[in-house]
C-alpha cells in the first residue's frame, strides 16, 4: 500500500520533472532571441512543430537514418531561423511590441498552415532510438526519452550560459542589449548577430521538436504551440530573461501540474501552469527567484 | 473666490458668456445616430438584394457576429489599449453560459443577462489580477486565460457537455422566436439588433469622457495619472465592457447556430479578431464592419474561386492546377501574412484610408486612431522592473490601488487655505536610482503667492525633486500641502492636494484635440465612467458642458483659444507648452510646478511666458519653476534655491544669489588650488 503510493508519487514526480524540462527547452529558444534582440518570438512554438515534422519528413520520405534526420532537421531549422529573421523581424525593427507580437503570431499561423498542407493535418509519430527503453525505479517506469530531455535541457542551459557569459558572441549580444547604438558604433554587427540569434533559436526549437515529438505516441500541428505557452509561463515564473530561472520555473510548473494534478482536479491540471502564471503576474511580476538583480538583464 | 482660482483673472471673462459661443467639441460633430441608422438600413437592403440561400444567409450572419465581437474588441484594444487575445474565449464563455441557462429551462432573456454578467465578472477578476502588467505580460496572461477557459469548456461536463453542444432548443426573445426553417433569417434580426445596440454604446462612450480619458490612460498612463485620472479603473472598465460584449455575441451565436464546439473560440479566432480590428481600422467602430467583412467573405471567395477552378482542372489547365488542396485551405496563409503586411503598411486600417482622404479634402490634419503612434514606439521590451526608470512602474503599481483616484471627486483646492504658512513644505526628500542618490535629503518650501525658482547644473536633481514632490517617482520624506500631509509616490493624491505640473518635454496627447487635452485636467470627475455615460446621459452632458467651459477658459488664459478643435499633433513647440500649462491650470491648482518651461522658446516667447506666469502669480497662484535660463529666472522669481548633487546649497533673492560664492562654484567649478585648500 505504502509502496504503491510512493510509486505513484515517484512516477508523477518524474513526469513533472520531464515535463518541466520540455517546457524549459521550448522556452530557451525564445529566450535566446529575447536576450539578443529584446523581441519575443511567438512563432517559436510552431518552429518546434516544424522541427519535429522536418525530422519526420527526412526519416520517412527522404529515408535518412533517424539520427541523421535529427541532424538534418536542426541544420534546416537554423536556415529557416535566418530566413525568418530577414522576413518577419528585420523589417519590423524599431516598431512597437504590438507589431512584433502580432507579426510573429501571423508567421506562426503561416508556418502551421504550410505544414498542414505539406505533410497533412492528421496525427503523426516521430521515431527515436530510445523508443521502448524504460528505466524502472522504485516501481515507477520512466522512459529514457524523458531522461534524455532533462539531460539535454540542462546541457543547453549550460551551453547558453557559456555562450552569453564567456564568448565574443555573448559579449556583443550583451552590448547590443544594453545600448544598441553605442554597440553598433563600436563595431558590433547587429544585423548579423540577430540573424545568428534567430538561427540558433530556431535550431533550438528543432532540437526541442525532435526530443519532445517522440515523447508522445503521436502528435499533430498543435504540438509546439501549447508547449510554448507553457514555456511563457515558465519564463514568467523565473523572471523573464533568466536562463536558470526558466528551468526552475519549468520544473515548478511540471511538478505542480503532475503532482498536484495527480491527486486533485485531475481533469483541470492542464490549467495549473496558467493559473500559476497569472498569480505570479499578479503578486510577483519580477518572478519567483529572490533578489534578481538588474545585471541579469542581458 | 479663493486666491488660487486663476479663472478669477479678468482675461477669462469671455467664458462667462453663454455657452453658445463655445465650439462644439469634436466628439459632438456630425450625426452619428443618423449614420448608424443608415448603416443598419444599408445592411438590411444589402441582405435583401444580395443574399440568397442558406449558405449566403449564414455567411451574412457570421459577418454580423464577427462585427459584434470586433466592436467589443475595439473597446478592449482600440480604446483601452489592452493587448488581449482573450476576446474569442469570452465569446465562448458567454455562449456556454447562455446555452447552459436555456438548457436548464431559463428564459433566453435571463440567459443573455447571466452570460453578460459571468463574462464581466471573469474579466473584472482577471483585469484586477494582472492590472500591473502591460503589453507582453498582458498578452501572455490573456493567452493563458484563453487556455484555461478552453480547458474548462472541454472538461466541465455539467456545464458545457464536454464542449460540443448540439440541438439547442429554440428560444424566443420577448416573444420573437429564433427557430424554425427561417432560423437564419430570424437570427439576422437578432444580430442586427445587437449590432445596433453596440454601435449606440460606442456613440455614447465616444460622446462622453470615457474614450477621451481612456486614450490618455493608454498613451501615457503616468501623465494621465498625474493629471488626476484613475488610470486602472478606466482601463479595466473597458476590458470588462468589451469582454461582456463578446459574451453577449457568443450567447446569440449559440442560439442562432443551435450548436457549438470549443474550437470555435480558440486563440486562432482571438488572433483573427486582431486582424479584423486592425485591418478595418481602430479609429472608428465602423472599421469592425469592414474588417469582419473581409475576413468572412475573402475566405468564402477563395472557396468560390475553387469551385470554378474545379471545372478547369479537368480541362486544359489540368497541369497548372494539379494540386489536390482546396484553395480555401490556403486562407490562413493569406490572413497570417496580411496581419504582418497591414501592421507595416496600414496603421489606421481600411477605414483610415477614407478618413485620411476626407481630412485632406477638408484641409485638416487627421486625428489618427493612435495605432500609428503605438507602432512607432521602440520595439525592445524589457520587463517593467528592469526598465531604466524603475520609478515609473512603481508609481504605476501604486496607482493601481486606484482607491485614491476612484474617489477623486474634485481637487479640494477650493477650500480657503487657513493660516499663512508655506503652501508646500517638503522635508527630507530622498530619491535613489539603484545606487545613485539623485536627491539626497532636500527641505524645500513654497510660500503662498510666490514664484520660487529652482536652479542648479545639469544632473543636480531638479527634475527628480519635482517628480518626487508630484509623486511621479517613489521618494522618501514628508510632504505637506497647505498644512495637510500628502503621501509621496501617488500622482493622483498630489494632484488632488492641489499640485499641478508640466514636463520638461511637453507631454500632450497627439491623438486628442487641444480642448480634449485640457479636459483631461478637469478636476470635476463626477459621472465620467462608462456606466454613467450610458445610463445618466443628460446629467453627463450637462457636466461635460461645464467641463468644456472650464477647459475653454483655460485655453483663453494661456492664449490658445483658437486652437480648441485642432489636433494637438500639429502644434508648434511653444503651443504644446502652453497647452500643457492649460491642462494644469484647468484643475485650479494651489501650486504650479513647471519643469523648464522656457526650454525651446525664443526670446519673445520667453518674455510672453514670463508675463503669463507673473499674471498667474498675481491671481494668487504659487509657482515652483525649474529652469536653466538665468535671466528668465531672475526676472520671474521672488526667491531662488540652488541645488547641487541632490542637495540645496543656497537660497536667496534672485539678484543677490550670484553674490554667494557657493553658487558661483556650483556653476563655474572650484579652482584647483581652492579645492586642495
Amino acid at each position: 500500500m505504502l509502496f504503491a503510493v510512493s510509486a505513484k508519487f515517484l512516477s508523477l514526480a518524474a513526469a513533472g520533472v520531464s515535463q518541466g524540462a520540455v517546457v524549459a527547452l521550448a522556452a530557451l529558444g525564445f529566450l535566446l532571441v529575447y536576450k539578443a534582440t529584446g523581441v519575443v518570438n511567438f512563432a517559436q512554438g510552431d518552429l518546434i512543430t516544424l522541427g519535429a515534422y522536418l525530422a519526420i519528413w527526412l526519416s520517412r520520405d527522404v529515408e535518412l537514418p533517424i539520427v541523421l534526420a535529427y541532424a538534418g532537421a536542426l541544420a534546416l531549422m537554423f536556415g529557416i531561423g535566418v530566413v525568418l529573421e530577414r522576413v518577419a523581424y528585420a523589417p519590423l525593427r524599431g516598431r512597437s511590441i504590438h507589431v512584433v507580437v502580432i507579426a510573429t503570431l501571423g508567421a506562426a499561423i503561416v508556418i502551421r498552415t504550410v505544414l498542414g498542407l505539406w505533410l497533412g493535418a492528421s496525427p503523426v509519430a516521430l521515431d527515436t532510438p530510445l523508443r521502448g527503453h524504460l528505466w524502472r525505479v522504485g516501481g515507477a517506469a520512466i522512459a529514457y526519452q524523458r531522461i534524455a530531455i532533462v539531460v539535454v535541457t540542462l546541457l543547453v542551459v549550460a551551453a547558453l550560459g557559456w555562450l552569453f557569459g564567456r564568448t565574443d558572441f555573448g559579449r556583443q549580444v550583451r552590448a547590443l542589449a544594453s545600448d544598441r547604438e553605442a554597440a553598433r558604433m563600436h563595431g558590433v554587427r547587429s544585423a548579423r548577430l540577430s540573424m545568428v540569434a534567430f538561427g540558433l533559436s530556431a535550431a533550438l526549437a528543432g532540437l526541442a521538436g525532435v526530443l519532445i515529438g517522440p515523447a508522445t505516441s503521436s502528435f499533430d500541428l498543435t504540438l509546439g504551440f501549447s508547449v510554448m505557452l507553457g514555456g511563457f509561463a515558465a519564463a514568467i515564473l523565473g523572471g523573464f530573461g533568466s536562463l536558470t530561472g526558466v528551468v526552475l520555473g519549468g520544473f515548478l510548473i511540471g511538478i505542480v501540474e503532475q503532482l498536484v494534478g495527480g491527486y486533485v482536479l485531475r481533469d483541470y491540471r492542464g490549467a495549473f501552469p496558467f493559473v500559476l502564471m497569472i498569480l505570479v503576474i499578479a503578486l510577483r511580476p519580477q518572478g519567483l527567484l529572490p533578489g534578481r538583480a538588474a545585471h541579469e538583464r542581458l | 473666490m479663493s486666491a488660487s482660482e486663476p479663472s478669477a483673472e479678468p482675461t477669462t471673462e469671455p467664458t462667462t458668456e453663454p455657452s453658445a459661443r463655445l465650439p462644439r467639441p469634436p466628439a459632438f460633430h456630425g450625426h452619428p445616430y443618423l449614420v448608424t441608422v443608415g448603416v443598419l438600413v444599408g445592411l438590411v437592403l444589402v441582405r435583401a438584394w444580395r443574399t440568397e440561400g442558406l449558405l449566403e444567409e449564414n455567411l451574412f450572419n457570421t459577418w454580423l457576429y464577427f462585427t459584434c465581437l470586433v466592436i467589443g474588441f475595439w473597446l478592449v484594444f482600440g480604446v483601452a489599449g489592452h493587448f488581449a487575445f482573450s476576446q474569442a474565449a469570452f465569446a465562448g464563455l458567454g455562449a456556454y453560459t447562455a446555452a447552459w441557462m436555456t438548457g436548464n429551462d431559463h428564459p433566453f432573456e435571463l440567459a443573455l443577462v447571466v452570460a453578460v454578467l459571468v463574462c464581466a465578472l471573469v474579466a473584472l477578476a482577471f483585469g484586477l489580477l494582472v492590472r500591473r502588467s502591460e503589453h507582453l505580460y498582458f498578452a501572455i496572461a490573456t493567452l493563458g486565460l484563453s487556455e484555461v477557459l478552453l480547458l474548462v469548456f472541454h472538461r466541465w461536463k455539467g456545464f458545457t457537455d464536454g464542449g460540443e453542444i448540439t440541438n439547442i432548443a429554440p428560444v424566443s426573445l420577448f416573444g420573437w422566436e429564433v427557430a424554425g426553417p427561417d432560423r437564419d433569417q430570424r437570427a439576422f434580426w437578432l444580430l442586427l439588433g445587437l449590432l445596433g445596440l453596440l454601435l449606440l454604446l460606442g456613440h455614447l462612450l465616444e460622446r462622453s469622457p470615457v474614450v477621451r480619458e481612456a486614450t490618455a490612460a493608454r498613451e501615457r498612463p503616468l501623465v494621465a495619472a498625474s493629471a488626476g485620472l484613475p488610470v486602472v479603473r478606466i482601463r479595466t472598465s473597458l476590458l470588462v465592457l468589451g469582454s461582456a460584449v463578446a459574451g453577449l455575441a457568443g450567447a446569440v451565436l449559440v442560439h442562432w447556430r443551435g450548436s457549438v464546439v470549443t474550437e470555435q473560440f480558440g486563440v486562432d479566432l482571438g488572433l483573427a479578431i486582431f486582424l479584423m480590428l486592425i485591418l478595418g481600422g481602430m479609429g472608428s467602430k465602423y472599421g469592425a464592419l469592414l474588417g469582419a467583412w473581409f475576413y468572412v467573405y475573402v475566405e468564402n471567395g477563395l472557396r468560390d474561386v475553387d469551385e470554378q477552378l474545379e471545372g478547369l482542372r479537368d480541362g486544359p489547365l489540368e497541369r497548372v492546377f494539379s494540386f489536390s488542396e482546396k484553395l480555401d485551405q490556403y486562407w490562413p496563409i493569406v490572413y497570417g501574412s496580411l496581419l504582418v503586411i497591414v501592421m507595416i503598411t496600414l496603421p489606421d486600417g481600411l477605414i483610415g484610408i477614407g478618413s485620411r482622404l476626407s481630412a485632406r479634402l477638408r484641409g485638416r490634419a487627421p486625428i489618427s486612431a493612435g495605432l500609428g503612434d503605438r507602432l512607432s514606439r521602440p520595439l525592445a521590451w524589457t520587463p517593467p522592473w528592469r526598465r531604466g526608470e524603475p520609478a515609473a512602474v512603481a508609481v504605476e503599481r501604486r496607482n493601481t490601488g486606484a482607491a485614491d483616484a476612484v474617489d477623486a471627486d474634485a481637487v479640494d483646492a477650493d477650500a480657503v487655505d487657513a493660516g499663512d504658512g508655506p503652501v508646500v513644505r517638503a522635508s527630507g526628500i530622498r530619491v535613489s536610482f539603484g545606487g545613485v542618490r539623485a536627491v539626497a535629503g532636500v527641505d524645500i518650501e513654497v510660500r503662498r503667492g510666490e514664484i520660487l525658482g529652482l536652479i542648479g547644473p545639469n544632473g543636480s536633481g531638479k527634475s527628480t525633486l519635482l517628480n518626487a514632490v508630484t509623486g511621479v517617482v517613489p521618494a522618501e520624506g514628508t510632504l505637506e500641502v497647505a498644512g495637510r500631509a500628502v503621501p509621496l509616490g501617488r500622482p493622483p493624491r498630489s494632484r488632488r492636494a492641489g499640485l499641478a505640473r508640466t514636463y520638461q518635454t511637453p507631454q500632450t496627447f497627439t491623438t486628442l484635440t487641444c480642448l480634449e487635452n485640457v479636459l483631461l485636467g478637469t478636476p470635476d470627475r463626477r459621472r465620467t465612467g462608462a456606466a454613467a455615460s450610458v445610463l445618466a446621459r443628460p446629467v453627463v452632458l450637462a457636466d461635460e458642458k461645464a467641463r468644456w467651459a472650464a477647459a475653454q477658459a483655460a485655453l483663453v488664459e494661456v492664449g490658445l483659444p483658437a486652437h480648441a478643435e485642432r489636433s494637438a499633433a500639429g502644434l508648434p513647440h511653444r503651443d504644446q507648452r502652453l497647452l500643457e500649462l492649460a491642462r494644469a491650470l484647468v484643475g485650479r491648482p494651489r501650486v504650479l510646478l513647471l519643469d523648464e518651461p522656457s526650454a525651446g522658446l525664443n526670446a519673445a516667447e520667453t518674455a510672453e511666458l514670463r508675463d503669463l506666469l507673473l499674471r498667474l502669480r498675481d491671481g494668487g497662484l504659487s509657482l515652483l519653476v525649474v529652469d536653466h535660463k538665468i535671466d528668465f529666472i531672475t526676472a520671474l522669481c521672488d526667491r531662488v534655491v540652488v541645488l547641487e548633487l541632490g542637495r540645496l546649497v543656497a537660497e536667496g533673492d534672485p539678484h543677490g544669489i550670484w553674490d554667494d560664492q557657493r553658487v558661483v562654484d556650483v556653476y563655474l567649478g572650484v579652482p584647483a588650488d581652492a579645492e586642495a585648500g
